[in-house]
C-alpha cells in the first residue's frame, strides 16, 4: 500500500508520472520502474480486478492498462477485466460478457468502475508470454499519453455489514446461543 | 467440543459415513488431481496420478479417515480424457470441480454419455450459475453437488448463508431450493474461503451458523486462504513452511465441525489427513464425554489408540 496506491495487493510502483500500467496475470515480473506506473499479477475476477480498479484510477496519470500474460484458467480474470472495460457491470455487479466464474464487482461503486472505464484504455496481451514484446508495447504505449486525466479518484471500499459493538454475548456468531455445555441452538437474535 | 440441537443429516456414500454430529464420524478429506503446476504434460501424467490416487487410499485404510478424488477440469478438451482417467481410476464416488460453467455443462454431458452421474459429486453449484445449466442440471443430475456459498455483496457469515437459503440480493433463490429442483441427493455446504483481509474468518464462522440453520455437511477449502497469503507468498522461507501452514488450517473448521474438507493438491495427502484424524480424536472424546455421541466403529478416536 502506499499514498498513490491505498488498496493493499501485489504490486510493484515505478514512476508515478507514466501513463502505463501492466496487469501480468499469473506471472510475477520485473518491469522497467522508469517506464511503468504499477504492475503486478491480479488473479481473481471479483476481489483481484477492485483492486487494480480503485488503485489505477488513484493515479490519474494512468491512461493505458496492459493486461499481458497467460490466462487464469478457471477464473478468465484477464478477460473479465477487458469485458469491465468495454461493457461495464450490471445492476447486481456482474461483469456483462465476463467468462469468468464468478465476475462480481461489490465493494467498489458503480461511479468507481464508470471513471476506470473512462479514464484508461486496455490493451489485450493476454495469453502473450514474450517480455520483450512487452516491453516494446510498453515504449510504444508511452509515446501515446494523451495526458493527466484529472483529479485523483480514491475508492472507498463498500462497508455493507452494519457493525454492532461486540458486547460478548454471542462467542461464535449472533445466530447461535451456546450453551455452557457446549450446545448449539439458534438464538432467533441474528444481528447482520 | 461442541453439539447441535438441530438434527444432523449423515450421507452414505458406499460405505463413507459423512455428516452428523461432531464426533460421528471421521472427515471426508477430499484431495484434488490436476491442479494447473501439477502436471505439465498430461498424457505422461496419468501413472503419476495412479500413484497419488493410491498413496490418498493407503493413508486413509491406515487412519480410517475417508477420503474422496476431486478432479480438477478448466477448458472442455480435458473433459474426456480427465473424466475417463477418473470413471477408470477411480472406485465409487468422485467430485469434480469445474470454474467455469460452460465446460461444468461439457462434464454433465459426457458422465451422462457414460452413465456415470450416479457417481459425481458436482463441484460447484455458485451464483455463477445460470438458467441454461440449470436446466440441464435438471435434466441430468449428478448425485451430488457442493454448494458455495460464496457471496460478494455480503461474505458475512450471514450473507453466505443467504446465498444457500434464498440466494441473497442476487440469486431468485437459494442454491438450496435449486438443488432440490434439480434432484441432487446428496447436498454438501461450501462456506467458500476467501483470503485474509476478506473475512477469513467468516470462513470458519459459518460452519457452526450453517450446521445449525440446516443440518447438513458443512466444510470447506481453507487451503485457498493461506495459498492467496501475500506476505506468505514474498516471505524469504516460503517453501520451507507452506505445505505445513496448507494443510494444517484445514484443523481450524475441524474444531467447530466441519465435516468434509477440500484439503488442496492431492500431493498433501498425508498431512492433512493425519492432521484430520489428529482433530477427529480430539473432537469424538469431547462429544463422547458431554453429549454422548456414539462415535462411529471405524473412526481414529478407535482404530488409532
Amino acid at each position: 500500500m502506499s499514498e498513490t496506491y491505498p488498496w493493499p495487493g501485489d504490486f510493484k510502483t515505478g514512476d508515478e508520472t507514466s501513463p502505463v500500467a501492466v496487469v501480468t496475470l499469473g506471472h510475477k515480473i520485473d518491469l522497467d520502474p522508469d517506464k511503468v506506473a504499477i504492475w503486478g499479477p491480479m488473479k481473481t475476477e471479483n476481489l483481484g480486478i477492485e483492486k487494480v480498479v480503485a488503485n489505477t484510477i488513484s493515479n490519474p496519470n494512468i491512461r493505458f492498462l496492459i493486461v499481458f500474460g497467460k490466462e487464469i484458467r478457471g477464473h478468465r480474470s484477464g478477460r473479465s477485466l477487458m469485458e469491465l472495460a468495454k461493457n461495464g457491470v450490471d445492476e447486481d455487479g456482474k461483469i456483462i460478457g465476463s467468462p469468468g466464474a464468478v465476475p462480481y464487482i461489490e465493494n467498489i461503486s458503480e461511479e468507481a468502475v464508470e471513471r476506470f472505464r473512462e479514464q484508461v484504455e486496455l490493451i489485450d496481451m493476454i495469453d502473450v508470454e514474450c517480455r520483450e514484446e512487452l516491453e516494446e508495447v510498453i515504449c510504444k504505449t508511452i509515446q501515446k499519453d494523451p495526458g493527466c486525466f484529472g483529479e485523483p479518484y480514491t475508492a472507498i471500499k463498500i462497508e455493507r455489514i452494519k457493525r454492532s459493538k461486540f458486547h460478548a454475548e454471542f462467542a461464535l456468531h449472533s445466530s447461535l446461543s451456546v450453551s455452557p455445555w457446549g450446545e448449539i441452538k439458534p438464538s432467533h437474535q441474528e444481528v447482520k | 467440543m461442541f453439539s447441535y440441537a438441530k438434527e444432523q443429516m449423515t450421507y452414505d456414500l458406499e460405505g463413507i459415513k459423512v455428516g452428523g454430529q461432531p464426533g460421528e464420524y471421521p472427515t471426508l478429506m477430499i484431495g484434488t488431481l490436476f491442479y494447473e503446476d501439477q502436471f505439465h504434460e498430461p498424457e505422461s501424467s496419468l501413472e503419476k496420478a495412479k500413484a497419488l490416487i493410491e498413496d490418498q487410499n493407503r493413508i486413509s485404510r491406515r487412519t480410517s479417515v475417508p477420503s474422496m478424488v476431486d478432479i480438477l477440469i478448466y477448458e472442455e478438451e480435458e473433459v474426456e480424457w480427465k473424466l475417463d482417467f477418473a470413471l477408470d481410476n477411480i472406485e465409487g464416488f468422485f467430485s469434480v470441480d469445474v470454474p467455469e460453467a460452460e465446460v461444468r455443462m461439457k462434464v454433465l454431458d459426457y458422465l451422462d454419455q457414460q452413465d456415470s452421474l450416479h457417481r459425481a459429486i458436482y463441484n460447484s453449484l455458485n451464483l455463477g450459475m445460470d438458467e441454461e445449466e440449470f436446466e440441464l442440471l435438471k435434466e441430468k443430475t449428478p448425485a451430488g453437488a457442493i454448494l458455495l456459498g460464496y457471496n460478494p455483496h455480503d461474505n458475512s457469515a450471514h450473507g453466505r448463508k443467504e446465498m444457500i437459503k434464498d440466494g441473497g440480493p442476487i440469486l431468485d433463490k437459494g442454491l438450496l431450493t435449486m438443488s432440490q429442483e434439480a434432484g441432487i441427493g446428496y447436498v454438501f455446504l461450501d462456506t467458500a474461503a476467501t483470503p485474509f483481509g476478506e473475512k477469513a474468518c467468516e470462513t470458519v464462522r459459518a460452519v457452526p451458523v450453517f450446521k445449525s440453520e440446516f443440518g447438513l455437511p458443512v466444510g470447506c477449502a481453507l487451503h485457498n486462504t493461506i495459498e492467496s497469503w501475500r506476505w506468505l507468498n514474498d516471505y524469504e522461507e516460503r517453501e520451507n513452511i507452506f505445505d505445513k501452514l496448507d494443510s494444517s488450517i484445514d484443523t481450524i473448521p475441524l474444531t467447530l465441525g466441519a465435516d468434509f474438507i477440500y484439503y488442496g493438491p492431492i500431493e498433501n495427502a498425508f498431512d492433512s489427513i493425519l492432521n484430520a484424524a489428529m482433530v477427529d480424536k480430539m473432537v469424538a472424546e469431547g462429544a463422547q464425554d458431554y453429549f454422548g455421541v456414539e462415535i462411529s466403529k471405524e473412526h481414529p478416536y478407535h482404530t488409532l489408540r
